[in-house]
């Protein structure tokens, strides 16, 4: 809870010294793509925590990786900034806190839906089109794959759930007997 | 009191009589004793002594005797009115008792009769108490089996659901298409199209 509310914290920040609304997409892969490599090894990670390892040393690297990633001035400072303030071990929660910042800034939501056969590209986008238009904002959907729901959608956006599933048709039926 | 100085009457009398007889023993041993021819002058002194005894006692025992009898009278005729006073105390006792005696029978029979109401009564109190009784039992049990009967068939219904319910979903999983699947997602999609 507090790490979450950290992270939130250091993506506030950064969302905050992002002048072009453009450069938000492009900050937000270079910060996955470092939280891949940083936290994605063990070596790196320990490289980066461990306080004996002088802070130049950590910085030179930090420089190396960053150009060579080709990163942008804000997230190159970014790094530095978490380097200093011995947060780079949040930078994966950072990340995800940084997205929920965006798709609010873009009037975005994320959702899941979950079906008894994988969508076709077409499928996925008139649901998703619904959605938005539900919504009022842009929806980006995950799909999960579910035989047991044997047929239809479940749609979870935050707390909105539209149960439209064979299963649950089933289960309403049960109760509807039952009383 | 009276009782008193009729004893001594008699006792007066008594004593008279005894002397009487003595007197009378005592001439008659003389008699005897001489054996001799009837003197004349001696049967007259006799008789005046007689005379002259019968009247001292006479005298004597007059009023003493009048008295005597007198107070006999009297104790007769008080014994008299005393018995017919019991009597008739007796018998008023006795009408009294018989009156009672009937009114006991009476009595008695209001009585038997009574008991017999009570009982009666009783009996009718009883009996419908225990029909109000035995009737509560039976309603009880009448709702105790309708609840059972419903609590069961609610029971019943309620696994008979679930199966169907499991069946449905395991005859649907298998024969359910992906066509079928697809025509659900589309209604799946109208019904989006109705909330917006």
């Amino acid at each position: 809870m507090i790490k979450t509310a950290t992270a939130r914290k250091f993506a506030r920040s950064l969302i905050e010294v992002i002048e072009k609304e453009a450069d938000l997409e492009t900050i937000y892969n270079e910060l996955v793509a470092l939280s891949d490599l940083l936290l994605g090894s063990s070596e790196s990670l320990n490289f980066f925590s461990n306080p004996g390892i002088p802070a130049e040393r950590k910085e030179s690297a930090m420089t190396e990786i960053t150009g060579k990633m080709g990163c942008s001035a804000v997230t190159r400072s970014f790094m530095f900034v978490l380097l200093k303030k011995r947060c780079i071990g949040l930078l994966k929660e950072i990340t995800v806190q940084f997205l929920l910042f965006i798709d609010d800034v873009k009037n975005r939501v994320r959702g899941s839906v979950t079906v008894a056969e994988p969508l076709d590209s077409g499928e996925y986008a008139l649901l998703q089109k619904k959605l938005s238009d539900i919504t009022r904002k842009e929806v980006v959907v995950s799909v999960d794959v579910d035989p047991s729901i044997i047929g239809g959608v479940i749609t979870k956006i935050g707390s909105l759930v539209i149960d439209g599933s064979i299963k649950n048709q089933i289960k309403l039926v049960q109760e509807k007997l039952l009383n | 009191m009276s009782s008193l100085s009729g004893r001594r009457s008699l006792a007066a009398v008594i004593a008279v009589a005894v002397f009487l007889c003595f007197s009378f023993s005592i001439a008659y041993a003389a008699e005897e004793g001489e054996h001799a021819g009837i003197d004349i002058a001696k049967e007259v002194f006799k008789w005046i002594n007689f005379l002259i005894l019968a009247g001292a006692l006479f005298f004597i025992l007059k009023k003493s005797a009048k008295e005597f009898f007198e107070m006999r009278i009297e104790n007769i005729k008080k014994s008299l009115d005393e018995s017919r006073k019991a009597e008739e105390e007796a018998s008023v006792k006795l009408k009294d008792a018989e009156r009672k005696l009937s009114a006991l029978s009476t009595e008695i029979e209001q009585i038997k009769k009574n008991t017999a109401k009570l009982i009666e009564d009783e009996k009718n109190r009883i009996v419908k108490e225990s029909g109000d009784k035995a009737q509560r039992i039976i309603a009880q049990n009448e709702k105790n089996i309708r609840y059972e009967y419903e609590n069961s068939l609610k029971e019943l219904k309620s696994e008979m659901v679930k199966n169907a319910a499991k069946m449905a979903e395991a005859i649907l999983t298998e024969k359910v298409s992906t066509e079928e699947r697809k025509r659900v997602f589309n209604k799946y999609l109208s019904m989006l199209g109705g909330i917006n």
